[in-house]
């Protein structure tokens, strides 16, 4: 029997159970989506994997060590896993348990921020026996109302399956944008189940009934909601993945335009009907600005070929086409401003990573970070030298000076700091050489702060500490 | 013209009012025997609890912040609509926007759940009193007090006081009698009682033994930084702390001579006392800091920013530099909180009046002259204007907002303070803090602007029109649906 009329049977099957009861002749067509289940199960399962990452976190001006849980799956012999880039963010090692509980370590192959995917590498010489990669299938035919099984580590109970059916194909969330700057979302609408889906679930496949990954898990909504978790389609992540192996990192376009649906101003242009998206923001000093887009625009045509968002789910696909552009490629934008038809051309330019580094100061008890384009751009900075200050440690010297939470280091001691790693290196020197004061002049909102560190440091064998 | 002659002159209404007042004394004058329900009856209208809305003048991001809502007593003054509250609620300038409560809405309470709303009509800072007038028009059933000029009760005089008991017994008018226990003179003339004073008193109206006012129940507020002394009679903790910090001060009956030019002409809220300005933003110069830089000077204020276009920037005052005198005298600010007394110092100088600064400038000492400014309007005495039919309120942009968003001075735009919960502009996703910057196209560049654009929307009857906003760093567009 083919594997498509064993799934289209079940599914009537459960149709009699829900609609006659149980009492009803299904029996045997029931046995039937239990043997489908099973067998698209046990397609996949030897292809999950439990990932334990141990996290290097930055938090109230400390690092701190941090064991979290989530799930990934096997998608090459070569030992490569897909699972999310939360997952594995901030990862010291990586620690994964397969489907046999072997523990094998793994590498940090890729990470991808905004679409919230990684690639590991198992260590394969940690590792006996043969590996059995998932099928990955196609979500670019998902239909609501198609059953799917969530496989992963909910709340860390590893090797876990949950059952439930699609039920939307293309949720979309405007894009969510974290402190550090970093956005996820951008360039997919999500899959929604009510399969159930926890934290811990983030990274593990969604399944069809014929055992291929149709998305990653991702997302749940715990609190407010039951049975509403959110998966990454499978296309995009393939995409994504490749991506990651070749070269270890997305390089993406940029042009320096947030874009909105027509609908939320129609009638603001007489664009031809349907066509075209909406310029909603133009960052400063963009390429956008080159040709003179301004809000309110709306561009109608990309090298020629329309532009269609009318609505707001067909906002990732632009947003998509416009990254996946190469760097420093000439482009040519249609737009209409009221009536007018306008053109222009400019260069995309190269998206930054926008995490940028973090640094503990441990002497002086605060956590610094790399001034990023996100960075400038949210703090209206001109310029981007300095360091951003990411936290405070309670009772430290940091803390006692007056030093914030969000303050942009520009000086130290009368001299500019230009960026982190000359920052770091100043302040080793301040700190081996004992100094007693240091003044750190900031820039907090739209005024200067100037703050006077007055460390007192106690020898150790290791070294100059801060006092314990 | 008296406030009696001007009272004269309102017409028929007001003289009825002033009828049922003064018949509340009884005939017999020498019996002095007062019909107290009658007395209290005929206060209803006129005696009257203002429930006032508060909120941070900046609100989080996002959010429009805690909400906090007072009741006060309230007096009612003239017949079209005049009313007068305690300045409590009001905040002095100057204190950090996040934390400090301004009123954004008055109301007074009725029976069965009625309210009335008032529009801020002027504030006294002298004398701590506020001014609030019906915005509707003075409802049925309200009238004003009569006001008497040139009282002069004498030290043991009989009195009333007549307030309100609290929202657990419907804000039911009540009286406490006492006596005039002293007359004073400085800083105005007033008069100490012997009465038990409680918050809902305060912005009552204080009448003789036949029942005539005498004037109102206030406060004679401490100025900052001045506490009341041990084993003082009814000492009082002012509501003062909604806003910022506690307001201290002594209970006193002010009479209606004090208040008879704000009646005339109630001073507009932006008719403050005209400040001088620098406009700078300041850092105190601790005793390390000063040290640090071998600064050999009592102290000194770090000037931490200097405003586009202000008369700092205009003197060649610059970021960094630390200001050592004023004029003659030294400038010394150790903490925080001494910057206050630097503020006021500035603004009581000479507008326009070449002032020299002393500056320390990178271990350099050198003199700028400066020509203080008109200070500008702050967020808290911004115009208003709302729209009921959108639900939302808008707010002129004024310079501590933009400087406190770090947005340029020349940013036009009006600032969303406030929305109905499931009012137009809400539903449609705009947010408390959106700076709008056009409607359906047109720039919005101030708040007349944004009226006259408002109530062409409402002739017209749009059906759908949408907003340009600043939300944070970014610009988009709000559709909002209306439905006339």
């Amino acid at each position: 029997m083919s594997r498509s009329s064993t799934v289209h049977r079940a599914l009537i099957a459960l149709l009699f159970v829900v609609l006659l009861g149980p009492q009803a002749l299904a029996t045997v067509t029931s046995q039937e989506l239990q043997a489908t289940v099973l067998a698209a199960k046990r397609k996949v399962y030897p292809a999950l994997v439990h990932i334990q990452p141990v996290l290097e976190v930055y938090r109230s001006g400390e690092r701190e060590r941090m064991a979290v849980t989530g799930s990934g799956v096997i998608i090459s012999k070569e030992g490569y896993v897909l699972t999310n880039n939360h997952v594995v963010e901030h990862a010291e090692r990586v620690i994964c348990t397969l489907h046999d509980q072997q523990e094998v370590t793994a590498e940090i192959v890729g990470r991808d921020v905004f679409t919230d995917l990684a690639v590991i590498r198992l260590n394969l010489d940690e590792f006996e026996g043969e590996l059995h990669p998932a099928i990955l299938g196609s979500s670019s035919h998902l239909e609501a109302g198609q059953f799917v099984m969530a496989l992963g580590s909910p709340l860390g109970l590893s090797r876990s399956l949950s059952l439930g059916v699609i039920s939307t194909v293309d949720r979309y969330f405007p894009e969510s944008q974290s402190a550090d700057g970093s956005s996820t979302g951008s360039f997919n609408t999500w899959i929604q189940t009510d399969a159930a889906i926890n934290p811990g679930n983030s990274g593990g496949p969604l399944v069809n009934l014929a055992g291929e990954v149709v998305g990653i898990n991702a997302r749940a909504i715990p609190v407010f909601g039951e049975n509403l978790g959110f998966a990454i389609p499978i296309d995009l992540a393939k995409e994504v993945a490749a991506r990651l192996i070749a070269d270890g990192k997305v390089v993406r376009s940029w042009i320096g335009v947030s874009w909105q649906h027509l609908e939320a101003a129609p009638g603001l242009v007489q664009a031809p009907k349907g066509q075209g998206a909406l310029v909603a923001s133009v960052v400063d000093g963009s390429p956008a600005t080159e040709i003179g887009l301004q809000p309110g625009d709306v561009v109608v045509s990309l090298d020629g070929k329309p532009v269609l968002a009318k609505h707001e789910e067909q906002l990732p696909r632009l947003r998509k086409w416009i990254a996946d552009l190469p760097v420093d490629r000439e482009v040519r934008l249609e737009f209409y401003r009221e009536s007018q038809l306008l053109e222009g051309t400019l260069v995309t330019e190269q998206r930054e990573d926008p995490q940028g580094t973090e640094l503990e100061i441990k002497a002086w008890g605060f956590t610094v970070r790399s001034i990023t384009e996100e960075v400038a751009r949210l703090f209206r900075l001109e310029g981007r030298s300095g360091v951003l200050v990411t936290g405070v440690k309670p009772n430290s010297f940091a803390n006692e000076a007056g030093l914030r939470r969000g303050d942009i280091i520009r000086r130290m001691e009368e001299q500019e700091v230009p960026n982190l790693r000359v920052f770091e290196q100043r302040v080793n020197r301040l700190v081996e050489a004992g100094k007693g004061q240091i003044l750190v002049e900031s820039r907090r909102g739209n005024r200067l702060n100037f703050s006077l560190l007055q460390p007192v440091y106690t020898r150790t064998s290791a070294g100059v500490e801060d006092r314990s | 013209m008296s406030a009696w002659n001007w009272l004269r002159s309102r017409g028929t209404h007001t003289l009825l009012a002033l009828a049922a007042v003064a018949g509340m004394a009884a005939a017999d004058a020498r019996a002095a025997r007062l019909d107290m329900e009658e007395l209290m009856t005929s206060l209803h209208g006129s005696v009257v609890p203002v429930r006032i809305t508060l909120r941070p003048i900046e609100p989080p991001p996002g959010g429009e912040g805690q909400k906090v809502e007072e009741v006060f007593c309230g007096v009612v003054l003239t017949d079209d609509g005049l009313v007068v509250v305690s300045g409590d609620a009001f905040p002095d300038p100057g204190g950090d926007p996040r934390t400090t409560l301004e009123p954004v809405s008055f109301d007074v309470l009725a029976a069965n759940e009625t309210e009335y709303s008032l529009t801020a009509e002027g504030l006294n800072r002298d004398l701590n009193l506020a001014y609030l007038r019906f915005s509707d028009g003075l409802p049925e059933g309200y009238g004003p007090v009569q006001i008497r000029d040139h009282v002069a009760p004498e030290i043991g005089d009989e009195i009333l006081v007549v307030g309100l008991m609290p929202e657990r017994y419907d804000y039911a008018r009540t009286f406490w009698p006492g006596r005039i226990s002293a007359r004073l003179v400085s800083p105005r003339t007033m008069y100490a009682v012997t009465t038990f004073i409680q918050d809902l008193s305060i912005g009552g109206l204080a009448l003789d033994a036949r029942g005539k006012p005498l004037g109102l129940v206030a406060e004679d507020v401490l100025p900052p930084g001045q506490r009341l002394g041990r084993n003082t009679a009814n000492p009082l903790t002012l509501l003062g702390s909604l806003s910022q910090g506690p307001r201290v001060g002594y209970p006193m009956i002010f009479p209606f001579d004090l208040l008879a030019e704000d009646i005339a002409s109630p001073p507009p809220l932006e008719r403050e006392p005209k400040k001088a300005w620098f406009g700078i933003t300041m850092q105190p110069l601790n005793r390390e800091l000063g040290d640090y830089w071998n600064i050999d000077n009592p102290g000194g204020i770090i000037i931490s920013a200097v405003l586009d276009g202000s008369p700092a920037q205009g003197a060649g005052l610059h970021p960094r530099d630390i200001l050592l005198r004023l004029g003659e005298s030294p400038v010394t600010a150790r903490e925080f909180t001494d910057l206050a007394t630097f503020r006021k110092r500035v603004e009581k100088l000479t507008i326009g009046e070449q002032v020299e600064l002393l500056v320390w400038r990178e271990g350099q000492e050198l003199t700028l002259q400066l020509h203080p400014g008109v200070a500008p309007r702050t967020g808290f005495l911004a115009r208003e204007f709302e729209d009921e039919m959108f639900g939302l309120t808008v707010r002129e942009l004024t310079v501590d907002v933009l400087q406190a968003r770090n947005l340029p001075s020349s940013t036009g735009g009006v600032l969303i303070s406030e929305m109905e919960t499931a009012g137009w502009a809400q539903v449609a996703g705009l947010r408390v803090q959106d700076i709008i910057l056009r409607v359906n196209g047109t720039p919005i560049t101030d708040l007349d602007v944004f009226g006259k654009f408002m109530e062409q929307l409402r002739e017209d009857q749009s059906g759908e029109v949408y907003f340009f906003v600043q939300r944070n760093v970014e610009t988009r567009f709000v559709k909002v649906r209306t439905d006339w």
